[in-house]
């Protein structure tokens, strides 16, 4: 019995193109706590500023990539930057852009509570506020990075039409201005990126999209098991189309045009193309070609056969596995150019041999 | 005329599709098995003869008394004798008549005046047809009601309607429709009518309706006009009950026909009306207002048909017989007392009479489809499912626009589990009539069958919502299949498979199923072929098994088809809640206190009556405890007879033979020893518990407990603890040592005091005098917090161990008792409950953790792997490592295959996993080996 495979080249390279990324990319956090008013809030804020600071070295970015701002700077002078005032924030977001490079990954995320009125929506900070307006401005000059901006704020849904564009990832804890109550989206989102659990893929790092769903799990959990009606809706947009979607996919969608696309593929930290070894670099630009089939195959599977896509599937993952197995022996851990896919895959993957160890494949027709 | 109605009740109506108000349904519905939900009584009894007690009317000076009605035709009659001549003293004497069921004298009242005055004929030329009508004498009524109609006097609309309705009943359908048709058309053209004429409309257009819905809109517009037109009027009233009756809206037609009986409470007509709605509502008050009602007029044929059908739903066929001749004896032409006659006929297996009945009601209408309906329902009450849907399709054969016979016919093709036939009918009903809500909701639960998936096994096609089936299936099937081998054994029959099981996650899902509506009490259900059952996410943890549910089920299947499907009632769930205790430790009813308490104060019933308790309950949770009894019996006839005695039993009403017989000559023994010897065992059973129970003079609770006149019942004593004084409670517990409330109140306030040792040795004596008693706040309960609080951790095992033996619902306690076995040898034991657990929710991540993690240790492979599966099938927050999980138990149960499948499964959602990929690498090089 013939089986036919897939014709994967052109739909690999596709997706490359559909999502760039950079060479030697590093990634930043700025951490923006708000304006507590009660204690317990102002306790919570820094908390939870700090245990995303602590999540985010873990993961391997450097102290000096991180910034965080907060109401009462002084409780751990050693490990905050500044209070989250509103001339703070700026500069600490002008820092963000004069230090990072183009393809380098840019975290915002800003924790506290939030307003809307007008159709302008803000995070509470000492002192004047800023807008998503203002926020939007402030982003401009970090053209050319993958920025992921977090608004974990109650009332924060406004922000996600107001930032959404191309190479972001937006988060807001709302899904419209108009759910004003507290939320709990903040903390358990910076608990997931804390947490092994949260690798649902097992590849040793946790992606936004992971931390996203992880967290909006939690939070279902937390009103079922309080027995409250839920009043906040996380969603997340990251293909510019500032449509926040409740329930994102890594494949994003059956064309790889809805959410979920990008935020599969950035993490908090994680390794660099700069750690592989310039030996290696074939072998895992072939993994990485090889991981985009697999997204390309798991995205056609409702229009296959399941004779056909078994077996398809078999022969990526086998063939993963043997180079997973193949960087492991020479000490590398295989994911690390998975989630910083450069420019130069491209051509690693026009280089490599496209149509795989099983020969050419036949084209579905 | 066309959709007179823009925003009448109809509208309204037509929207509240599943809200219809069937709160107070019980579970017996439709013959049917359906077992009760356990351990809480349905409350739904107490409810329905509460809700019917506030609508029937009150014994006592309002109730009609016959001497009322004799006074008051007395009465007329002088009137009438004094004016012989006067049109109005002869109409409302001969109403009165009527009335009364004195059909002879009403129509020899107005044929004196109408041999004096035949003019008189244009108003009370109906009322003459009716009478001679409702003897029988369709000749003489077709000559009145033409005359009348000729005559165009004040009665000539509603001549036409009755005689629209006489040439129906011979079969003549087109000219019936003329004259209804005729009766749209005089609407159209006069400008005003009389209530009494817009009610002739209103019937034409509700009879019409069979050849177009709108009518029956039209109908309810005209009842409203007539109405309006005559406030008072009590007809309309009644047959906009019955119409919305007709469409399965109970709740309405109670309405309108509560208001009829306000303003009338003697009429024998809203009285049989408003037992109609009782009967469909399945309340225990049915008989009673049927019997109300002919004491307002003996002669009254529906009301005798209509307790004609009770009685054969009480599988009482003898008396059902006597009562269709006594209908009979009134109007020797009635259709429906003639059908109910065959029906009970039918179910006696006397083919010879049956035939001979039906010859005659051909005879009289060759075109009467409400034969086959009657019969259709009758079998389908007494679980005669396959010959219900022969029924039914006859009755499609004879009248194909019998929306009535193309309903049943497609909710008899479901019960069969033939699916697409039977929407395919159901279709049909609905083209014709759209405002049945029965068929509109199955119709609607059909259309959600797209989310379900068929699984098969050896003998059984699971039918499960795709959301659930891949957690249930492996378990469904595989208790089901043990069932049947465990029951084809015991039974020594096999009935046909596949068997259809149907697994329901919503609640109103498997009511529509079951009954067309939502509101059913009852879990599970037994067609035969085709079982439904609720599934675990459709009810509260704690409150429902749905093993024992569905061994239950099953075992009706096997004592269905080994009777012929002519078992009685009690009979198979008598049996079914046996085998279900036979099934597993804890599965099966346990004697409630209220069973006790109904034992003690005689109200168990005999055989003779025991499916009274099923049909027509008369005290709250009689249905349940009925189950309760007839297993009892079940158990003793195994006990005392032999199993193989069962079998002959079936034998038995499979071969037709009436019970005292099949009893006798099975057991050797009258009906009236085996009741003897039943309540002898029973009163030794339980020598323990009933003094338990007994209420002492001296209680501590008799003034502050809740009682009626100082009467304590057994039922509130559960886990109520009295509370009084400590000195009282002590004394009370020193005296009455045998007294189970007062042994547990003193040991729980011990406990509550925190003395410990003398808690403890109150609450064991508790124990001991009840120790069915397993409820949240049992003794065991309480021991076993104690002994955990003493750091007694063997002995609060103990007292949990032998809870979880009784309790079937135990969710928490399977579990706790199961964390607590952590010592290696007793974890097979672990396993065992945790096992026991999924029967009762099998939702929960944890405890297919817990028991995929202990059979590993023990390396039960087959038990992790379908442990394995399940933590699958509840999307786990890690879902590739759970199925990596799997495939490594799937390899250690011996099934590479499914573990290549699984672990590529993990690996597509986590392809750099590397234990899933080692395994793929180890899988695949293998398969290269081989």
């Amino acid at each position: 019995m013939s089986v036919k495979h897939l014709s994967l080249r052109g739909l690999a390279l596709l997706l490359f193109t559909a999502i760039p990324t950079a060479t030697f990319a590093e990634s930043h956090l700025l951490v923006i706590a708000g304006l507590g008013g009660d204690p317990q809030y102002v306790d919570a804020f820094h908390e939870q500023a700090l245990a995303l600071a602590d999540a985010a070295l873990s993961s391997g970015i450097p102290e000096e990539n991180i910034a965080v701002l907060t109401e009462e700077p002084e409780r751990a002078s050693d490990r905050i930057d500044a209070r989250s005032t509103r001339d703070n924030v700026l500069a600490q977001i002008s820092a963000l852009a004069d230090r990072s490079a183009e393809g380098d990954q840019v975290w915002v995320v800003l924790i506290g509570h939030g307003s809307s009125s007008g159709g302008v929506s803000k995070l509470n900070l000492p002192g004047p506020d800023l807008s998503d307006d203002d926020y939007a401005a402030a982003l401009v000059p970090l053209l050319g990075r993958k920025v992921v901006f977090v608004n974990a704020s109650s009332a924060s849904g406004g922000f996600i039409a107001k930032l959404a564009g191309p190479d972001r990832v937006v988060v807001t804890a709302t899904r419209s201005p108009g759910e004003r109550n507290e939320t709990v989206f903040g903390k358990l989102f910076v608990e997931a990126l804390g947490s092994d659990r949260t690798d649902a893929d097992r590849d040793g790092r946790i992606s936004v999209l992971e931390a996203f769903l992880a967290a909006n799990r939690e939070v279902e959990r937390y009103y079922e098991n309080e027995k409250l009606l839920r009043t906040e809706h996380a969603v997340l947009d990251d293909n510019g189309d500032g449509q926040g979607s409740l329930q994102p996919e890594a494949l994003g969608g059956e064309d790889g045009s809805s959410d979920g696309l990008l935020a599969a593929r950035i993490f908090l930290g994680g390794r660099t193309e700069q750690d592989v070894p310039e030996e290696l670099r074939g072998v895992a630009a072939r993994r990485a070609e090889l991981a985009a089939q697999l997204d390309e195959l798991r995205r056609q599977k409702a229009s296959l056969s399941e004779e056909v896509y078994n077996q398809e599937l078999q022969r990526l993952l086998l063939e993963i596995a043997r180079l997973d197995a193949q960087l492991r022996e020479q000490g590398e851990p295989p994911t690390g150019s998975e989630g910083n896919e450069s420019e130069g895959n491209d051509s690693a993957a026009a280089e490599s041999d496209p149509d795989g160890p099983d020969g050419p494949p036949e084209v579905l027709g | 005329m066309s959709a007179w109605l823009a925003n009448g009740a109809w509208a309204a109506y037509a929207h509240r599709i599943l809200a219809v108000g069937l709160s107070a349904l019980l579970s017996t519905v439709c013959g049917a098995s359906a077992r009760q939900p356990e351990p809480s009584p349905a409350p739904h009894e107490a409810e329905a003869a509460a809700a019917a007690e506030a609508e029937v009317p009150p014994p006592g000076a309002e109730t009609p008394r016959p001497e009322a009605v004799e006074e008051r035709l007395a009465e007329l009659e002088g009137t009438w004798r004094e004016s012989p001549a006067s049109r109005a003293a002869v109409e409302s004497y001969a109403r009165a008549l009527h009335q009364a069921g004195r059909y002879a004298a009403a129509a020899e009242a107005i044929g004196k005046l109408l041999a004096e005055d035949p003019a008189a004929v244009a108003s009370l030329g109906s009322l003459q047809a009716r009478a001679l009508s409702a003897r029988g004498r369709l000749d003489e009524a077709e000559k009145a009601l033409r005359a009348t109609i000729e005559a165009r006097g004040s009665a000539e609309l509603e001549a036409r309607a009755d005689l629209g309705e006489l040439l129906f009943r011979r079969g003549d359908v087109a000219g019936a429709e003329e004259l209804w048709y005729s009766l749209i058309d005089a609407y159209n053209a006069r400008e005003r009518l009389s209530a009494a004429d817009l009610t002739a409309v209103a019937r034409a257009c509700q009879h019409l309706g069979r050849n177009d819905p709108e009518l029956f809109k039209d109908a309810l517009k005209a009842y409203d006009e007539a109405l309006a037109a005559d406030p008072q009027a009590i007809e309309p009233r009644i047959r906009v009950g019955l119409l919305f009756l007709e469409k399965y809206d109970s709740g309405e037609a109670r309405t309108a026909l509560a208001d009829a009986l306000m303003r009338s409470r003697e009429s024998p007509e809203a009285l049989l009306a408003m037992a109609r709605v009782h009967r469909f509502d399945h309340s225990p008050l049915t008989r009673d207002l049927v019997l109300e009602s002919l004491k307002g007029n003996p002669s009254s044929v529906d009301a005798r048909v209509l307790y004609a059908q009770l009685l054969l739903e009480l599988e009482e066929y003898d008396e059902a017989l006597t009562e269709a001749s006594r209908a009979l004896e009134v109007d020797p032409t009635s259709l429906e007392a003639l059908s109910v006659r065959a029906a009970a006929h039918y179910l006696r297996l006397d083919e010879e009479a049956f035939e001979a009945t039906r010859a005659q009601v051909f005879a009289l209408n060759p075109r009467y489809a409400g034969f086959y309906n009657r019969l259709s329902e009758t079998c389908v009450q007494n679980r005669l499912y396959r010959q219900a849907l022969e029924f039914s399709a006859e009755a499609v054969e004879l009248d194909p626009r019998s929306w009535q016979a193309w309903g049943e016919l497609g909710l008899n093709q479901l019960r069969l589990g033939e699916i697409e036939a039977g929407r395919e009918s159901l279709e049909k009903a609905f083209a014709g009539d759209p405002y049945n809500v029965w068929n509109k909701n199955t119709l609607d639960l059909l259309d959600s069958f797209a989310e379900y998936e068929t699984v098969r096994t050896e003998r059984f096609e699971l039918f499960i919502h795709r959301d659930e089936v891949d957690l249930l299936a492996p378990y469904v099937g595989a208790l089901a299949e043990e069932a049947y081998t465990v029951l084809a054994e015991r039974y020594q029959v096999e009935p046909p498979t596949p068997i259809r099981i149907e697994v329901y996650p919503r609640h109103e899902d498997f009511s529509v199923r079951t009954v067309g509506l939502a509101g059913l009490g009852a879990l599970g259900v037994c067609f035969g072929p085709v079982i439904a059952i609720d599934s675990p996410s459709a009810r509260t943890v704690g409150s429902f098994n749905w093993g024992t549910t569905l061994w239950h089920e099953i075992t009706h299947t096997f004592t269905l088809y080994a009777s012929g499907h002519r078992i009685p009632r009690w009979l198979t769930e008598g049996l079914s809640v046996y085998e279900e205790r036979l099934g597993r430790e804890a599965w099966g009813d346990d004697v409630r206190p209220e069973f006790l308490q109904v034992l003690r104060d005689g109200k168990l019933l005999g055989l003779g009556r025991i499916n009274d308790g099923f049909v027509r309950p008369s005290y709250p949770n009689q249905i349940s405890l009925s189950y309760f009894q007839a297993s009892l019996i079940a158990e003793l006839i195994d006990r005392e007879w032999g199993f193989d005695k069962i079998r002959s039993i079936l034998a038995g009403y499979r071969d037709g033979k009436e019970t005292e017989q099949i009893f006798e000559e099975a057991l050797g023994v009258e009906l009236e020893e085996l009741d003897r010897r039943f309540f002898a065992s029973l009163e030794q059973k339980y020598a323990k518990a009933l003094p338990a129970f007994v209420p002492q003079t001296d209680d501590p609770v008799d003034a502050s407990q809740p009682g009626d006149e100082g009467e304590t019942t057994i039922g509130e004593v559960e886990v109520t603890a009295v509370e009084s004084s400590d000195a009282e409670l002590e004394r009370w517990a020193f005296e009455q040592p045998d007294n189970f409330r007062a042994q547990y109140s003193w040991g729980r306030r011990l406990m509550e005091l925190e003395r410990d040792e003398e808690a403890i040795e109150r609450l064991r004596r508790a124990k001991e005098l009840f120790p069915e008693l397993v409820v949240s706040g049992s003794p065991y309960h309480l021991l076993a917090e104690i002994h955990l609080r003493r750091d007694e951790k063997d002995q609060a095992a103990d007292e949990l161990r032998q809870l979880v033996a009784i309790n079937e619902y135990a969710y928490r306690e399977y579990l706790q008792l199961a964390e607590m076995l952590e010592r290696p040898e007793d974890r097979a034991e672990a396993i065992d409950l945790l096992d026991r657990a999924l029967f009762i929710y099998p939702l929960e991540l944890e405890p297919h953790e817990r028991l995929a993690e202990a059979a590993q240790a023990e390396e039960r492979w087959p038990i992790v792997a379908r442990e394995r599966r399940a933590i699958v099938a509840l999307d786990p927050p890690n879902k590739a490592e759970a199925l990596f999980d799997l495939s490594q138990a799937l390899l250690r149960a011996g099934d590479r295959d499914g573990a290549l499948r699984e672990v590529l499964a993990a690996l597509e959602i986590a392809p750099g996993y590397a234990e899933a990929q080692r395994l793929l690498l180890e899988l695949a090089g293998a398969e290269g080996d081989s």
